[in-house]
């Protein structure tokens, strides 16, 4: 149980201030002061340093939000690669008996799909495919090999490996085999 | 006066950074890295390309792709190293004056001003990051550079439109980003291992200078030649295991330098690693796949010799100096590849002591550049340490609990306030008891001081509101003070730093703060379930005194029940019980409040016509919430 306090019956304690006045030096100008003058450019800087960090962090903050599993997609782009290559040599149904094929044939069906709600996954948390129709431009594509053909030089010829963007950053480069002049 | 850049140009590599707060602190370029790789070239369509932009279509222009540009900035044509280079780099140099020039597209090139473009863009990515111009730098060379090279550095940084206030020796560099320049007296040993160079460098350190007392290295050995050995093993093992050279398919071969790379960087935190490469190439058969297990010892054996290799300047540099290994009193670690735990060993073997790795070895350089910008800067002449508060401030609130206002290693000076109030109806006076320490309970931490702030305007529990201030200054002195918004009377204490806790009493106090962590948690959640009992217990009782005949006796009875049972286990330590009763009460005394909310809504809409003022509703909460969140303070009795 709580007792209520007795309004008049106890006297406030105050404890003597021990503050320290700063000792005024009445001989400085402070026009002239260089000392002074130091301290205030010191102040106003590490003012200006922390009205800076609190901006940065706001900014940062806005980018962690918007880029937050950026790491998680950067980690899984080479599996997304491995998962391209694995279906990029599906086997050929061709050299497969009747009997197998209706069964690998079905599997594909399943893995394709898989590998689309995985895509659908990433997308939902705005990443998307680097477009590489047309030519290469360095921004968004790495050459990694050349090849004659009759297009102009510099068109994109087939992508070896997708390039990912996150809202408007680049995750990775789509890595691209480029034409060359004959 | 606007900031000064500290920049690292690199052979592959450079990096930026700038003084803030009076550390350094790396910028990221336009494409988010922190670092950019030193190469420049023009495109197929005449486009001048600089950094990442240049090595990704280096493939498809060899010619017209510059980089390492640094191995002949500032050296003539008959110079050794660049004769060696000209039959390396795809594109041309050819003799202008007694210099070099380079070939990029329709243009010969001087190194100064393909250096120029490098820097060019480290200035304009700087300048868009932290939003003001920048026209001075701090450039850093390595420490063998002549005159005439450190000169073209200096005019690559003016073609840029910097002007250059220090060319830096990049050993000096390291050590000022270590603090090392205060160590008088002291030699110091930079071993820097980058992508593609090795330099030593003995430094010695005196009042008032670094000196560079000698420089050895190896220009063409660095983390490259130790990503091939990997490589050619992953080549030559799978050859064995599947009959296929995969070094003859550049696709491939391109997946496994990346997993070279990785395996490397993995195997410096762990002893072993797998190089996974599924559908590495096709076969006659179908697809192959690289999968491999690489252990650290077999990386340490295939790499041992070149580890080996650089010792040998470290010795001609020592004996360059006049000095013996046991001579030296610090070793700096630059360039990524000494992250290598084989490579820190060696070191460390061969000088008999720790070597100092613990700044991010790729960013040393432009952070001591960064240190040098900020002492040129003046404005802060010492890297200005502030103090902080080894140990929480707060006070005492209901319960016995310690409420912290300021946390341990908070930087001061500094001030904080928190509004408080008063736990019992009519409370005149709180006392405001100053303690000092982690635990959750206030008899276990040191207490300060206590003073008592009265005069406080009956009112109902939890409406006054009190504002306490701790203020901090930078010497250690507490000032508390506590204000009664209502009436502004106030009262205050002053606590000098030495009624305090000595510096053991401050270990010991958080190691038993950590000790007591667990219990001291649940003493204080006890505590909480309990004052939240309290409480339900006065807002449902003053609900029903003041709702009358509003509500009628059946809707009145779940929640007396409720309320009856809370009340006799409120004050026993079945905290469960206690928890699951407050709750029941508060979800029946809900539906009680919704429904005297409802009639009085009612009330009011058949009263519509009428002028006057609305009935404030007189909704009881559980918790009165403010911004801050209100505690309710205990009131003591002072004998």
């Amino acid at each position: 149980m709580k007792k209520k306090k007795d309004e008049t019956a106890v006297e406030p304690e105050i404890v003597e201030e021990k503050i320290v006045e700063p000792v005024v030096d009445e001989t400085i100008d402070p026009a002239s002061c260089i000392k002074c003058k130091d301290s205030e450019a010191a102040q106003l800087r590490a003012i200006a340093d922390y009205q800076n960090l609190v901006r940065e962090t706001g900014k940062q903050r806005m980018e962690f939000v918007k880029y937050a599993s950026q790491g998680l997609v950067e980690d899984l782009i080479p599996t997304l690669d491995y998962f391209d290559a694995a279906m990029a040599s599906k086997p050929d149904l061709d050299k497969i008996d009747e009997a197998a094929r209706k069964t690998i044939e079905n599997w594909i069906v399943g893995v394709t799909h898989v590998q689309k709600l995985m895509m659908d996954s990433l997308e939902q948390q705005g990443v998307k495919l680097v477009d590489t129709s047309g030519m290469l431009d360095t921004s968004l594509h790495e050459a990694v090999e050349e090849k004659e053909s009759d297009e102009a030089e510099g068109t994109i010829l087939s992508v070896v490996a997708n390039g990912y963007m996150m809202a408007d950053k680049l995750l990775r480069p789509a890595r691209v085999i480029v034409s060359k002049s004959k | 006066m606007g900031k000064i850049l500290g920049i690292d140009l690199g052979t592959t590599n450079s990096a930026m950074a700038i003084i803030e707060g009076g550390k350094p602190k790396i910028l990221e370029n336009a494409e988010g890295h922190r670092t950019t790789p030193s190469m420049v070239a023009v495109g197929k369509n005449g486009e001048r390309l600089v950094g990442i932009a240049a090595k990704r279509q280096a493939v498809t222009n060899p010619k017209n792709t510059l980089y390492s540009i640094k191995r002949l900035i500032g050296r003539s044509f008959t110079d050794p190293e660049v004769t060696r280079d000209k039959e390396l780099f795809p594109f041309d140099i050819v003799k202008a004056g007694e210099g070099v020039k380079v070939k990029m597209g329709e243009e010969e090139l001087s190194p100064q001003e393909i250096a120029a473009m490098v820097l060019g863009k480290l200035k304009a990515d700087a300048e868009a990051k932290i939003g003001e111009p920048i026209t001075e730098a701090v450039i850093t060379v390595p420490a063998y550079f002549n005159d005439a090279q450190r000169k073209a550095t200096k005019d690559a940084g003016v073609i840029a439109g910097l002007d250059v206030k220090r060319i830096v020796n990049e050993p000096t560099a390291a050590a000022l980003a270590y603090g090392f320049d205060k160590k008088a007296g002291q030699q110091i040993a930079v071993y820097d291992l980058g992508g593609g160079t090795f330099d030593v460098s003995v430094l010695d350190v005196s009042d008032d200078t670094v000196e560079v007392k000698a420089t050895n290295g190896d220009t063409h050995l660095g983390g490259d030649d130790f990503d091939l050995v990997i490589i050619k093993w992953i080549i030559s093992e799978f050859k064995n295991a599947e009959g296929i050279d995969l070094g003859a398919d550049p696709l491939a071969l391109q997946r496994i330098k990346e997993a070279a790379e990785k395996a490397k960087i993995e195997l410096s935190t762990a002893s072993d690693t797998e190089i996974n490469q599924p559908f590495i190439t096709q076969g006659a058969e179908g697809p192959k796949h690289l999968v491999m297990k690489i252990t650290r010892a077999k990386l340490d054996e295939l790499v041992h010799d070149l580890a080996v290799k650089t010792l040998e300047p470290c010795k001609k540099a020592l004996a360059d100096s006049g000095l013996s290994v046991g001579d030296i009193d610090e070793i700096v670690m630059v360039g990524g590849m000494t992250r290598m735990p084989l490579i820190q060993r060696t070191v460390e073997d061969f000088f008999g002591k720790k070597v100092n790795a613990s700044v991010n070895p790729d960013e040393v350089v432009a952070s001591g550049a960064a240190v040098q910008a900020g002492v040129l800067q003046g404005d802060v002449k010492d890297v200005l340490l502030l103090d902080v508060t080894p140990l929480s401030l707060g006070l005492e609130t209901l319960g016995g609990v310690s409420t912290k206002l300021i946390e341990r290693n908070t930087t001061i000076p500094t001030a904080k306030s928190q509004t408080f109030s008063t736990a019992a109806d009519n409370q005149a006076s709180v006392e405001i008891h100053v303690l000092q320490g982690e635990r959750e309970m206030a008899q276990d931490n040191k207490s300060l001081g206590r003073f008592i702030l009265s005069g406080i305007p009956p009112a109902p529990r939890g409406t006054p509101q009190v504002e306490v201030t701790f203020d901090l200054d930078a010497n250690g002195i507490l000032n508390v003070k506590a204000v009664d918004k209502a009436t502004n009377v106030e009262q205050k204490i002053t606590i000098t730093a030495s009624s305090g806790l000595s510096d053991e009493e401050v270990e010991k106090m958080k190691k038993d703060a950590e000790a007591h962590a667990e219990e001291d948690k649940k003493k204080r959640e006890g505590i909480e379930i309990k004052n939240q009992a309290d409480t339900m217990v006065y807002t449902t009782e003053k609900m029903l005194s003041e709702a009358g005949e509003e509500i009628t006796d059946e809707d009145k009875k779940p929640v007396t029940e409720k309320l009856e049972a809370l009340k006799a286990i409120k004050d026993g330590e079945d905290l469960e019980a206690i928890k699951t009763a407050a709750d029941e009460l508060a979800t029946v005394a809900q539906k009680v409040g919704a429904k005297m909310y409802e009639a009085k809504q009612a009330e009011e809409a058949a009263k519509k016509g009428e002028a006057g003022e609305e009935k404030k509703e007189d909704v009881q909460e559980a918790e009165v919430v403010q911004e801050d969140e209100k505690k309710e303070e205990k009131a003591e009795d002072k004998e």
